[in-house]
């Protein structure tokens, strides 16, 4: 079903509008239009502009947001907003001040860090380093040689050369250390040193005490700053989680208003030299939230509300929003419908239909008694839980599933547990007039499926007569003239196959003949009725308009065969049903009348019940949309967005 | 005992791969040949090329295509040696191969070098042999513009590490790279051979490339004195970090001479000076490859069930090819035959 909408026009003082957005429309789901332009024929509008004063707070609040661990498992307290404001300002002042104390830390840090790494390497010398870079006549050079240098260092040169080097520390690759030469023959022996290899390393001159003490001084105070950030750290995890609540409150409660204050994007202002500037607001609720709607404004002396019944004018943009409204047990099936466009306004919901043929066929394809039950369980059980529309559907399918099931006498793929009520899918055979023998079930099958097309060929005059559609209601071939004829031909081959005399000639070219001539001449004739100036198409004139119509008469008369074929489909998988679980058995071997291999029964059981579930479940959707919807549904309708979601009270 | 089961049959393959080198007479004929084909149609005929050689045309070969081809002879009686050898004869192969990919990372890195436009290295003698017995990916490592680039894609190798330490030092050249490789090898050599080898392998391995190192220490010694009159310290910085016969004291005091005199003075008194009487300082050179090819042939008649005769064969063979590849040169550009032999013999 599709609920019944009124159009609401609501205007009051420009000042007065968050007062009625939060007393009255949070209470009703009202879908609004954009009034500007529903209301463009009134020049003196203009739109209500005002800079939404949450903004900042709420991005403020975001940045805490996303810090905090798991956000969901707290519930928010209501708050006001002038509460939440500054509760946020308290928030980011703490918070700078937490981050700038960090900072100070990270910059102490980063200056200590490179002296620290230099004096390591030099920490065995036990003299004072500002001393040693101040002598006058010997000269004194901090650096690393690459260890392989060294040794060929220490074997030939060290001893014939003046100079004392001081070896620190000896990495894996280089050892560090310093030498001593006298100022008098520097030069020359650097020149040595640098055919080694050595190279320098500058020690800045803001070392105190022998370079173990600056070092040891220096470890302190960086294991002191880290500490002191790790404190730092925690502190601020400590304060996000302090405040979480007071986080995810502010944030609730501004995003909130925040929304609320958007309604003004959607309002027009009345322009007026005075001070009496009035908002209007406009959109749609439904028919019983508009009538309470009126009654709790009657006493309000500052809303106005005005209700229009039919739209006086019929932009597209008027066209009614559409909320589905279905009883609990087809509330699933409006997936598929939502997947194939939602429902004009005024066209009919087809979800209860969808509901009704598609379990029914389904049932039909798969019937098993344990195998629905298991999906009638199985998705009873995620629906309940998850919520998954799709679980509920199969569920209701498996219904049927266990309906056929007991109709077929079929239970986990035994056919002989169960009596079949109706008939085996797999064995029933009939004899037909001119096709000879055939399976019963392919063909109920398609007697099936002529009725389904004429029922929806009903359904599309229905649709066509509601938004007063002349050729869909007369002259398309799933208008009228195809319902007698579609309707004449099921007719014929009816009397036909049950044995009887078919009427005259005279009656079959009249019922024949007229709905194609009928179908042949749609353009025109609806041009005609309608009063056009033109009857024949503008675009293509003469006889490329026959040729054309010729050719698509043609098209439609394939179509009609092949959409009543396609219900084949039904029977066919009723009988695959009943094959494959007769290979499983076979497998099992309990064909033979042993005792069967229950493993291989069970996994056999889950593999044709998964993959024909899902191989059903497509094949019923596909004739849902292409055979059934594409004949009378279209699906062009807009969705009802309610603007605030009705607060929980 | 051990050695002869172990060794048996890869020294009688080697002795027969041995016998089809190529002579020093047949080298005296090759020289008087009148051209370059002549002389790859002479070298089609010796058991040695005859199989491999077979389906090339003499006539269109260039000089530099019958270089690669001996090059990739080389590889080939590698392949066959390594083929026949067990898996502790393989340690010493494996070993022994880095020698091969140096050399091809060598080449490489004086192309990087070589500013000109030069065509990437040709690596087809290489490719087949280093799918087997390397990791190296010649063919990314070609494509290289930069050493920067060249030394990050050796990355995991055991060669990026000392190729890496130099690329810290400030203006590298061509020569550090080629040195550090050349060192890491000496030094990876001396340092494992106690490890993969024991008894009379390690022995030779030891003196082989122990004489090895201390002449080219020698060599290097007194060509950066005479040639480029080089600093102590800098020449110390080139040595090999490996002693073995030549003391520590003799190597400072040879370093440390002022003339020439000096020099030969002091190396008379060394394990080479008297070893090799005839030897003198100026022609260390010359005789490098004649002491190091002396070594090995003598290791290897002491001992043929050895590793020392392994190292033997892949010397003479490499040796082989230096001198086909000088006798054909010398045929291209019409050297004198007794000028020719002189080269060749000099190699």
């Amino acid at each position: 079903m599709i609920e019944k909408m009124k159009f609401l026009s609501i205007t009051g003082p420009k000042t007065d509008i968050d007062r009625v957005v939060n007393t009255y429309l949070s209470k009703y789901e009202i879908h609004l239009e954009n009034a500007l332009s529903e209301l463009s024929e009134v020049a003196a509008l203009s739109p209500f502009l005002e800079i939404n004063p949450y903004k900042e707070s709420i991005s403020a609040v975001d940045r805490f947001y996303e810090e905090l661990e798991n956000p969901q498992n707290i519930t928010p307290v209501s708050m006001t907003a002038e509460q939440a404001i500054s509760t946020i300002q308290n928030l980011q002042a703490r918070a700078d001040e937490l981050t700038s104390t960090r900072k100070r830390l990270e910059d102490e840090h980063a200056s200590l860090i490179e002296p620290l790494k230099i004096i390591r390497h030099f920490r065995n010398i036990n003299f004072k380093i500002s001393d040693l870079l101040k002598f006058q006549y010997i000269q004194c050079r901090f650096g690393r040689i690459e260890k392989e240098y060294f040794q060929k260092f220490e074997k030939y040169i060290y001893h014939s050369l003046d100079t004392i080097f001081i070896k620190c520390e000896e990495g894996e690759r280089y050892v560090y250390g310093v030498y001593f030469i006298p100022a008098k023959e520097a030069s020359k022996i650097h020149a040595v040193y640098a055919s080694m290899h050595f190279e320098q390393i500058y020690l800045p001159d803001q070392y105190h005490g022998t370079a173990a003490e600056a070092c040891e001084s220096l470890e302190k105070r960086h294991s002191e700053i880290h500490a002191e950030l790790a404190a730092c750290k925690e502190a601020q995890q400590k304060f996000l989680q302090d405040s979480a609540r007071d986080i995810i409150s502010a944030k609730a409660a501004l995003e909130q208003y925040s929304t609320r204050f958007d309604v003004r994007r959607l309002a027009a202002c009345t322009k007026s030299k005075t001070d009496d500037v009035f908002y209007i607001l406009c959109g749609w609720m439904s028919e019983k939230d508009a009538a309470a709607f009126q009654k709790d404004i009657a006493n309000d002396v500052s809303v106005f509300c005005l209700m229009g019944d039919d739209m006086p004018d019929t932009k597209a943009s008027m066209q009614p929003p559409t909320r589905l409204k279905n009883p609990k047990l087809f509330k699933p099936f409006e997936m598929y419908v939502k997947m194939y466009g939602l429902p004009a306004y005024n066209e009919m919901d087809p979800t209860w239909f969808v509901a009704i043929t598609y379990s029914f066929i389904f049932g039909a394809m798969f019937g098993d008694v344990g195998q629905g039950l298991i999906l009638f369980l199985g998705g009873l059980f995620l629906y309940k839980t998850r919520k998954m529309d799709l679980a509920g559907i199969i569920s209701c399918a498996g219904v049927f599933s266990v309906f056929f099931g007991f109709m077929y006498g079929s239970f986990f793929g035994f056919e002989d547990v169960l009596k079949p009520i109706w008939l085996k899918p797999m064995n029933a055979m009939m004899n037909l007039p001119l096709v000879g023998r055939l399976n019963v079930v392919f063909v109920v099958a398609i007697a099936f499926g002529m009725g389904i097309i004429l029922i929806c060929m009903i359904f599309n005059i229905i649709n066509a007569i509601r938004s007063k559609d002349v050729e869909r209601t007369w002259f398309d071939s799933n208008a009228a003239a195809g319902l007698v004829f579609y309707g004449s031909v099921v007719a014929a081959i009816v009397l036909f196959m049950t044995g009887r005399k078919l009427p005259g000639t005279a009656i079959l070219i009249i019922m024949f003949g007229v709905p194609l001539l009928l179908m042949f001449l749609k353009e025109p004739l609806t041009n005609l009725v309608n009063k056009e100036k033109d009857i024949l198409p503008a675009d293509n004139k003469g006889p490329m308009f026959f040729v054309q119509s010729f050719f698509e008469l043609f098209e439609v008369l394939l179509s009609y065969l092949s959409n009543t074929l396609s219900f084949l489909r039904v029977g066919a998988f009723a009988v695959s049903h009943a094959a494959m679980m007769e290979v499983v058995l076979m497998l099992a071997g309990a064909a033979n009348g042993g005792s069967p291999n229950w493993i291989v029964i069970i996994l056999g059981n889950l593999f044709v019940s998964a993959m024909e579930g899902l191989i059903v479940g497509i094949q019923v959707l596909r004739l849902e949309y292409y055979e059934l919807f594409s004949r009378f549904y279209h699906g062009n309708g807009r969705e009802f967005r309610p603007f605030l979601k009705k607060t929980a009270e | 005992m051990g050695s002869i089961l172990s060794y048996s049959g890869l020294s009688t393959k080697i002795r027969a791969m041995q016998s089809k080198l190529i002579t020093e007479d047949q080298l005296a004929e090759i020289i008087r040949l009148s051209g370059v084909p002549q002389a790859a149609a002479y070298l089609k005929r010796t058991p040695a090329y005859a199989d491999t050689w077979a389906s090339v045309d003499e006539n269109n070969l260039h000089r530099g295509q019958i270089e690669k081809m001996l090059k990739a002879s080389i590889f080939r009686d590698f392949s066959k040696i390594y083929n026949f050898a067990n898996s502790r004869q393989r340690t010493f192969l494996d070993l022994y191969s880095r020698r091969y990919e140096i050399r091809v990372l060598k080449e490489m890195i004086t192309n990087l070098f070589d500013h000109r436009d030069t065509d990437p290295v040709d690596l087809s003698p290489y490719r087949e042999f280093f799918r087997r017995h390397s990791n190296l990916d010649l063919d990314a490592l070609n494509t290289c513009k930069t050493m920067p680039e060249f030394i990050n894609l050796l990355k995991g190798n055991e060669f990026y590490l000392p190729l890496s330490h130099i690329q810290d030092h400030e203006n590298a050249l061509l020569f550090d790279y080629g040195m550090a490789l050349d060192l890491y090898y000496f030094t990876q050599i001396w340092n494992v051979r106690k490890k993969l080898f024991s008894g009379n392998d390690l022995k030779q391995i030891t003196t082989a490339y122990g004489e090895k190192f201390d002449l080219l220490n020698l060599q290097f010694i007194q060509r950066s004195k005479q040639c480029f009159h080089m600093q102590p310290a800098d020449i110390y910085a080139l040595l090999i970090p490996i002693n073995y016969k030549l003391k520590k004291e003799e190597t400072r005091s040879l370093v440390e001479t002022s003339s020439a005199d000096e020099f030969n003075a002091v190396f008379r008194r060394t394990y080479y000076g008297k070893k090799y009487t005839k030897l003198s300082a100026a022609s260390l050179e010359e005789f490098y490859n004649y002491i190091l090819r002396n070594i090995l042939e003598k290791e290897s008649r002491r001992d043929p069930y050895s590793v020392a005769t392994l190292y033997s064969y892949l010397y003479h063979k490499e040796h082989e090819v230096n001198r086909l590849t000088i006798a054909i040169e010398c045929v291209r550009y019409g050297v004198e035959p007794d000028d020719a032999m002189r080269y060749i013999r000099s190699n």
